[in-house]
């Protein structure tokens, strides 16, 4: 469980996040919806432990964040500005992740693969990738290892029809896993009728 | 993560620039124009002559490093999430910046022996330590640049930095016989063998610090700024 309590954010003299507090509880899906500009990567970032609190605390299992632990021990994300290796294969870049946790297998990084709609067995380096298949990348990325939490920004974004397919079924079924999964998106249509809960962000606050 | 192969052979290509060009201007050297620096003297011209010949390899190390931290922190964000200690990744960048920069020195060595632009001299005790005493204060002036990275980004840093090496290798020349506690200050100044006391010639002015000092200055200075970054990884936001 993810407790957000009185979470505020000041970037250089202008609060990007202000007075948040929210509970998202497992096995749910999770939707953040508002303009460009509303503060839905922000607060992704917070709950992943990339920035600090001005004020308030994210607490996840009762442990608080940068306090008693520095990131959520058992997390999945696409966030903004993140990177893999470009001149590695998609297989080799999971698996030079997988070094770190030391919880996924390499049958269960070549299902992954499978499951966003790439080939596991593909030797092109990920410079080479087009933009949806470094996106359906970034999906294997995050849930590659079965993460209690999975924060999603903008997963649909350059993925075609047929991706988007994939990725409502991955969701369900990471669901049914009893992931806590928070989606961050400016247009609706695509997953919103998955998200038990759907939220709504203007200017920094969240909206009930 | 790897820099893409063309800033490598930019250095290269610059360490190739100096040997030809520390031929060319046939200046007095002991060791060879990149270890030996920008001697101490009265004469302007001089200076600026030794300046461009030893400037330029720094350069190009400098703006390969520029915005290196940059590149590499948008994947630093999928080794975090993973509860990737961030001190250990901010150490592991310096570390990997020590062993490039001192494969770059390796290759410069090569090449200004290739190019004949050194002495034999450069094989005695001292030789190796001006040697050791070129790297320190290169690795140092790189510490300062991905220091200062964290601060006001690439391009600041980087034009900081550059600005700092030449305004302080003029400065101190012109301050040779006053404000003798300034000199600590000046990095480049340890790193050569005119300015350390490691090369020895009567045609220009003493050094200042003597290079066994200089050589803790530099390892003060490496570790302060060390240890300020890694610490700031504990604080900052990573956007
Ligand atoms: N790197 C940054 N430095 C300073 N301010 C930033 C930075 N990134 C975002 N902001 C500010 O934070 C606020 C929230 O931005 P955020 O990226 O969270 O919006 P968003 O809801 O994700 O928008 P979008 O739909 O465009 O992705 C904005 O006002 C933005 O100006
Ligand atoms: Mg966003």
């Amino acid at each position: 469980m993810i407790e957000v309590r009185h979470l505020s954010k000041k970037i250089k003299s202008t609060y990007v996040l202000k007075d948040i507090c929210y509970q998202f509880e497992e096995g749910k899906i999770y939707g953040l919806f508002g303009k460009n500009g509303s503060g839905k990567t922000m607060l992704l970032r917070a709950l992943a432990g990339l920035i600090v609190p001005t004020e308030g605390e994210v607490v996840i299992n009762r442990k608080v964040l940068h306090r008693d632990i520095s990131f959520p021990p058992s997390i999945g994300i696409i966030i903004e500005n993140m990177e893999l290796l470009p001149q590695y294969d998609a297989y080799t870049n999971l698996y030079i992740l997988s070094k770190v946790k030391k919880v996924a297998s390499e049958g269960e990084i070549r299902k992954a693969l499978q499951r966003v709609g790439l080939d596991p067995f593909l030797k092109t380096k990920v410079k080479k990738y087009s933009l949806g298949m470094k996106q359906r990348l970034n999906i294997a990325q995050a849930i590659f290892e079965k993460p209690h939490i999975i924060l999603l920004d903008e997963p649909t974004n350059a993925i075609d029809d047929e991706g988007v397919e994939l990725v409502q079924q991955i969701l369900l079924e990471e669901k049914k896993r009893g992931a806590t999964i928070i989606l961050a998106s400016h247009i609706k249509e695509d997953l919103q009728h998955l998200c038990d809960v759907a939220l709504k962000m203007s200017e920094g606050k969240l909206l009930l | 993560m790897i820099r893409h192969f063309s800033f490598f052979l930019f250095v290269v290509g610059s360490f190739i620039v100096q040997a030809i060009f520390s031929n060319h201007f046939q200046l007095f050297s002991f060791y060879g124009s990149f270890v030996d620096g920008v001697p101490f003297t009265l004469s302007h011209g001089l200076v600026y002559k030794y300046l461009l010949i030893w400037y330029l390899p720094i350069a190009s190390i400098s703006f390969y490093f520029s915005g290196y931290l940059e590149d590499v922190r948008k994947y630093a964000i999928v080794l975090f999430v993973r509860s990737y200690n961030r001190m250990k990744w901010m150490l592991n960048q310096y570390i990997y910046a020590f062993v490039v920069t001192m494969i770059f020195i390796f290759i410069q060595t090569f090449i200004m022996f290739l190019f004949r632009a050194c002495s034999e001299n450069i094989w005695t005790p001292n030789g190796i330590k001006g040697l050791c005493m070129y790297l320190l204060s290169i690795y140092t002036l790189i510490c300062l640049q991905l220091f200062l990275e964290l601060y006001v980004g690439a391009r600041f840093s980087h034009l900081i930095v550059n600005l700092y090496v030449i305004l302080s290798i003029l400065l101190s020349n012109e301050l040779h016989d006053g404000l003798n506690w300034l000199h600590y200050f000046f990095i480049p100044d340890h790193g050569m063998g005119f300015r350390n006391g490691l090369s020895s010639s009567t045609a220009f002015e003493q050094y200042v610090i003597h290079f066994s000092i200089g050589c803790l200055v530099l390892l003060f200075s490496q570790f302060l700024l060390v240890s300020f970054s890694v610490r700031k990884t504990k604080k900052m936001d990573w956007l």
